[in-house]
């Protein structure tokens, strides 16, 4: 049984279909890259499997539950985080009041035991000594990392990383990029959604790709890089 | 700590020493104090600005206006809390879907609108406006209302400190992220802003019975809702210290100036008002740092 199925899945914001009958399946392990064009959906399908918008039609299901049209929270719960596209910190919290957050409702751990659950991710993510700062006072990819702590220290299955790389320097993005593996290596299954094909194509076990809200391709980045389809999409042409 | 023991013993004494006027005074200093914390303990760390406050005083002297011949006082004063706790739990389930500004309005809408139906059962249903009251010994509402303002100030600073606190100050922050980190936004909007209007209403209950008679028009009052916010602002909105010495500040002030400038003293008001806004955006507590730190300046300068 996969991790995480959806069947069907379609969402219409009004006239207009932001997904259309999209299937997939994301096994327990993986790292999974989500690409497609500007406006292709990849978004709205987080959006869909996080809880911040109820599929119109489908079915989405985490360990064979079906949790489409759960709250956020309920999903959260469940064992799914995200990040966010444009970083949603809690810019007047400290760093760590941030991260303890997701161990004190995510994982409705108490007490002591969240605030160490919070600073093993502080930890991990290279924030502990940036605890006690105002996390808006953060750089961008220090931001991004409080994010990624946040989303840990919930204790989930399945990590939904939405464009976690832009706007950072090469540098950070090397830094970031090697963090996503470390993550990976600790037992949670990623998926990804990464503009840079250079990151997508190197970190990815497998790739879906998404087209006016329809999933067109999916392989390995060996066979996505190949497929005549996604280079029509990606290059125009006929 | 030993200051606030003092504190206590000083307050507890009082009645039996000082002028009718300056236990009156109290009173009301304790009754802003209540409103302003109970206010801002909800509003101040999500922003969500409540103006319900006097639909929640209201309901608390309706209470004891229709209550107060067959139900003992103590009693009256915690169904008056009661009362103003399910309203502010109904009004919450209605409305914190609603942000900003639309849910100022809805609170706003929520005041009024009470007023307005109370008003009409009054004309329509009971055939007159307004109702009296039985009244209470200036001594008995004085002790009353201490130990509502401890209890608030104790149920401020256990929500403050609590998980939901920091879950209160997070949907301040990024409502969508809180939701995302695992926290039942609405069931903690909703609960936090029952459990902080409990003790509006329980003021209201016992504040009531200084007066014999009661009405609509004073009970509701919208001066009441906008009260808190003003004066927790005034002292400032970051901390518990800041709404305390807005609430005593603002009250004394009102005081000092009203009998001698019966008159201007609006207008005095609100240039104070208007001068701390403009200058000390962090209102009085603001205004305190900023000293501090410039005496320190000046005597690391003279070192």
């Amino acid at each position: 049984m996969p991790l995480c199925e959806g069947e069907g899945v379609t969402k219409y914001f009004g006239a207009l279909t932001a997904i259309i009958n999209v299937d997939f399946h994301i096994d327990q392990g993986e790292i999974v890259g989500l690409i497609g064009p500007n406006g292709a959906g990849k978004t709205t399908f987080f959006n869909l499997i996080s809880g911040a918008l109820a599929p119109t039609i489908g079915v989405i299901r985490f360990k064979g539950e079906n949790i489409a049209g759960l709250k956020p929270y309920q999903i959260c719960r469940r064992k799914v985080a995200r990040t966010f596209q444009s970083v949603k910190i809690f810019p007047t919290l400290t760093v760590f009041e941030n991260v303890v957050i997701g161990a004190l409702f995510g994982s409705s751990t108490l007490g002591s035991r969240a605030e160490a659950e919070a600073m093993e991710q502080l930890q991990f993510v290279g924030l502990s000594e940036k605890k006690d700062v105002l996390a808006k006072d953060l750089t961008v990819a220090n931001q991004k990392r409080v994010e990624v702590a946040r989303a840990l220290s919930t204790k989930p299955e399945l990590l939904l990383l939405d464009e976690l790389v832009a706007g950072l320097n090469p540098t950070e993005v090397g830094e970031i990029i090697e963090l996503t593996r470390l993550i990976r290596d600790k037992g949670v299954t990623i998926v990804m959604i990464e503009h840079i094909m250079r990151v997508i194509m190197n970190i990815s076990d497998r790739i879906i790709v998404l087209h006016h809200g329809e999933k067109i391709a999916e392989g390995t980045p060996g066979e996505i890089a190949s497929s005549k389809r996604v280079i029509e999409v990606y290059l125009g042409g006929e | 700590m030993v200051l606030a023991i003092f504190a206590m013993t000083a307050l507890v004494l009082a009645p039996s020493y000082v002028p009718d006027f300056y236990v009156s005074l109290g009173i009301s200093i304790f009754k802003y104090t209540v409103l302003t914390v109970s206010w801002a303990t909800f509003c101040g760390p999500t922003g969500y600005m409540s103006l319900a406050s006097a639909a929640f005083l209201g309901a608390g002297m309706y209470v004891t206006a229709l209550l107060g011949e067959t139900v003992p006082l103590p009693l009256i004063v915690l169904l008056g809390g009661a009362a103003s706790f399910l309203l502010a739990f109904l009004a919450g389930l209605a409305s914190l879907r609603i942000k900003g500004i639309f849910f100022a309005i809805f609170t706003l809408g929520l005041s009024e609108g009470l007023k307005g139906s109370i008003n009409w059962w009054e004309i329509s249903r009971v055939g007159r406006q307004g109702r009296l009251v039985v009244s209470a010994s200036t001594t008995t509402i004085f002790y009353t209302m201490l130990i509502i303002l401890v209890m608030t100030l104790l149920t401020s600073f256990l929500i403050r400190r609590s998980k939901f606190g920091l879950a209160l100050r997070s949907i301040g922050d990024e409502e969508d992220a809180a939701d995302h980190a695992g926290i039942n936004v609405n069931a903690v909007k909703v609960i936090t802003f029952a459990i902080t209007s409990f003790w509006i209403g329980a003021t209201g209950a016992i504040i009531v019975t200084q007066w014999s008679y009661v009405d609509t028009q004073v009970a509701f009052s919208v001066f009441y809702s906008f009260i808190p916010t003003v004066m927790a602002l005034f002292g400032g909105i970051g901390n518990m210290f800041g709404w305390i010495l807005g609430a005593v500040v603002f009250t004394i002030l009102t005081e000092l100036l009203l009998t001698p400038f019966p008159y201007y003293y609006m207008l005095i008001f609100g240039t104070v008002i208007i001068s701390v806004f403009l200058f000390f955006p962090s209102g009085l507590v603001g205004l305190a740092t900023k000293w501090r730190q410039r005496e320190r300046v000046e005597r690391d300068a003279t070192v």
